[in-house]
């Protein structure tokens, strides 16, 4: 009875006023921060435009719009299909705003007294609060809907539109385009570069891991040392680690010529592979660990009681119950992995981190935003797969 | 039906099962009853081949085991055990179907058995589609028993089936067991350490203990001649004669003939249930009413006393 009342009560007073006036007063800050800025040149620092001047007055009129329409959603109780509005909303959010910024950067470009080919306008402070408000509301309201289907719809649409806004030319005139457009020769590679590293790192960590895993399993006493080593390797900062190899794979390759010919050394892709593979190596060895510990010994010895056999156990019961638990780590490897793999610029193995650390040597931030931009990307597309490769693979009695 | 010869099996130094050899007739339950560590699943193992002996075997029908394959063996052996098992990740009727499909029976055949099986178990067929989490203890029990029976073996082995559900579900889990064993003559082996639940059940119990067999008998014989000190104080100890009234039925002790006014007992409910209504009510007499033949009797606290 209590309960009810309860419900009752909060059903009247809608739960969300506060985030929403929260979320709303920050974006009602923005208008005062810069939208987009305005440098002569690549190197200074540039004059902010608030959304007001960047957007026009149309564009300010779309965004409050659809702000408002998602703000309705928020307050009104029991709304029925919320999470798909909401959802859609957002994403319409998301992709006005990018629109808008590719509007408001051409409108500089082209009105603004003394512009160049050299001026360049980079996204502000502003729109990137409201370009996170706009991802996290998506992300959480494409995380409420039940139906698998709806979700990937709702993700692939979003990026399919911001994809298809980059192909018409309409950002053209933004700086970070600028710079893909400079660097579009090396992008490619680097990107390639950087995939490869990443399975470079995963394809040496993965057999290891799931080796030592499976033995921690077999022999738990050995493996609480086994983890406790994995565990002390994880905790070296990655830059140190990278340091660290430098020395003793130059003495190797030394002492033994035959392997420089190979295209192992101190430096370059064969040290970033090692070190990936050894910060991998812990959650692969802890995720099969906990994958098949998972799965009941009590199933296992009823397969068996019944008259499996050792294969039809394996092919029944222990990968079906141990397959969820055994993606989720393959998941947060990788992306942690493609993180990683930023830091290989360093040591002159290549990959996305080297537009990261020219950009910072040239403080030409829109370099580093196109480096970071882009691994996020890579990470989120690979987050998204396995993540629906799991929910498909999870069977229905465990979800 | 099953045999054992002079089974013996050592774990490291220790003997886990030593020299035990056991009769058990076809369509019996037979208990096998022992304090922990007495060896009681180690023998219920070797019976379907999960753990080889040392020396020693096992007959089924004067087959001896150890020539057949171990996997085919346990399929037409029906296995159960304390935590269940059941499979999480597949519905209760595709766990009823474990066999009959690693058997590779037809879909249709498979369907119509787990249907019965739900019958049987005393489910209904609404509980098919559901998860083993979904059932409560004792449904994902019977649910076990189910998938045990799906393809009809003639042997039931049973390793602390009712270990570790609550003393009422236990109760209705045993008469379950009772029924569907009357119903299908099924040999069923039971391992327990509950001495009542051994009473309730077995026609045969087998007693063990360090390994070894201290004496095989029906529940009478054991409460009225235990082979050893410790059998009686592990039996009867203070409830000696409490246990003795649960394995005796009210039939063989009344006076039929004549009858008196009343709620009649059954000619099958135990003595122990027949005192329980007399101390209820306040009565010395009670009406007995034989369900099979319709014949009326009574019987009085004398006659549940008389030895």
């Amino acid at each position: 009875m209590a309960e009810r009342t309860l419900t009752i009560r909060r059903s009247s007073l809608p739960a969300n006023v506060l985030p929403v006036a929260l979320v709303a007063g920050l974006c009602a800050l923005t208008l005062l921060a810069s939208f987009v800025t305005v440098a002569p040149n690549r190197l200074v620092s540039g004059t902010p435009l608030d959304l007001w001047r960047a957007a026009g007055p149309a564009g300010c009129l779309v965004l409050a719009s659809l702000a408002a329409i998602m703000a309705g959603i928020a307050l009104t109780p029991s709304m029925p299909s919320r999470s798909l509005l909401q959802a859609v909303t957002s994403a319409g959010i998301v992709v006005a705003l990018v629109a808008t910024a590719g509007f408001a950067a051409a409108t500089a470009m082209t009105s603004t007294t003394g512009t160049s080919a050299l001026t360049r306008v980079s996204l502000g402070a502003g729109f990137w609060i409201w370009f996170s408000i706009g991802m996290l509301v998506f992300a959480d309201a494409t995380g409420r809907i039940k139906s698998l289907g709806i979700r990937a719809g709702l993700v692939i649409a979003l990026f399919g539109a911001l994809a298809a806004l980059a192909m018409s030319g309409a950002l053209i005139n933004l700086s970070l385009a600028h710079e893909f457009i400079v660097h579009r020769d090396t992008y490619l590679d680097e990107v390639q570069r950087h995939l490869m590293l990443t399975t470079g790192g995963l394809l040496v960590a993965l057999p290891l891991g799931s080796v030592l895993g499976a033995y921690a399993l077999r022999r738990p006493r050995q493996g609480s040392t086994i983890f406790a080593v994995l565990n002390i390797i994880q905790t070296i900062p990655s830059i140190a680690l990278f340091a660290i190899l430098i020395s003793p794979l130059t003495m190797l390759v030394g002492a033994l010529p035959a392997l420089r010919t190979l295209g192992f050394g101190g430096i370059g892709a064969f040290p970033a592979i090692i070190a990936l593979s050894l910060y991998a190596l812990l959650p692969v060895a802890r995720g099969v660990h906990a994958a098949f510990q998972a799965v009941p010994a009590s199933a296992i010895s009823a397969g068996r009681g019944m008259g499996m056999t050792g294969w039809q156990i394996n092919s029944n019961i222990v990968i079906p119950l141990a397959m969820p638990t055994l993606l989720q780590m393959l998941r947060v490897v990788i992306v942690q992995l493609i993180g990683l793999t930023v830091l290989t610029a360093l040591i002159g193995a290549g990959g996305l981190g080297t537009f990261i650390f020219n950009g910072l040597g040239q403080t030409a931030a829109d370099l580093v935003l196109l480096g970071a931009l882009s691994t996020i990307a890579i990470a989120l597309v690979v987050h998204l797969v396995l993540q629906t490769l799991t929910n498909l693979l999870t069977p229905q009695g465990r979800r | 039906m099953i045999t054992l010869e002079h089974l013996t099996k050592q774990f490291g130094d220790t003997g886990a099962v030593e020299d035990v050899s056991l009769v058990i007739a076809k369509g019996e339950i037979c208990a096998l009853v022992g304090p922990s560590g007495a060896g009681k699943s180690t023998a219920l193992r070797l019976i379907n081949r999960l753990i080889e002996p040392d020396s020693g075997r096992v007959l089924i029908n004067g087959e001896d085991v150890s020539t057949l394959p171990a996997v085919e063996l346990r399929r037409r052996i029906g296995y159960v055990i304390q935590s269940v098992g059941l499979f999480p990740h597949w519905t209760v009727a595709r766990n009823i179907a474990t066999v009959p499909r690693l058997l590779g029976w037809q879909r249709e055949r498979i369907d119509a058995r787990v249907e019965e099986l739900l019958d049987l178990v005393g489910l209904d067929s609404s509980h098919g589609p559901r998860y083993p989490h979904q059932l409560s203890g004792g449904q994902q029990q019977r649910v076990g028993v189910a998938r045990a029976l799906a393809a009809e073996p003639e042997v039931l082995l049973m390793d602390e089936p009712f270990g570790a559900v609550d003393p009422p579900t236990r109760r209705s889990l045993q008469s379950a067991l009772l029924d569907i064993q009357a119903r299908t003559a099924t040999t069923i082996v039971i391992v327990t350490h509950d001495v009542d639940e051994a009473i309730r059940l077995a026609s045969t119990i087998a007693i063990m203990d360090r390994g070894r067999l201290v004496q095989a008998g029906s529940p009478q014989e054991i409460l009225r001649h235990p082979a050893t000190p410790e059998v009686a104080d592990f039996f009867g100890g203070p409830r000696l004669g409490l246990r003795l009234l649960q394995t005796t039925e009210a039939g063989e002790r009344t006076d039929f003939g004549h009858t008196i006014d009343g709620d009649p007992v059954a000619t099958d409910a135990t003595l122990d249930e027949v005192v329980a209504r007399m101390v209820a009510t306040g009565a010395t007499e009670l009406p007995v009413l034989d369900g099979a033949d319709g014949r009326h009797g009574v019987i009085s606290l004398d006659d549940v006393v008389a030895r």
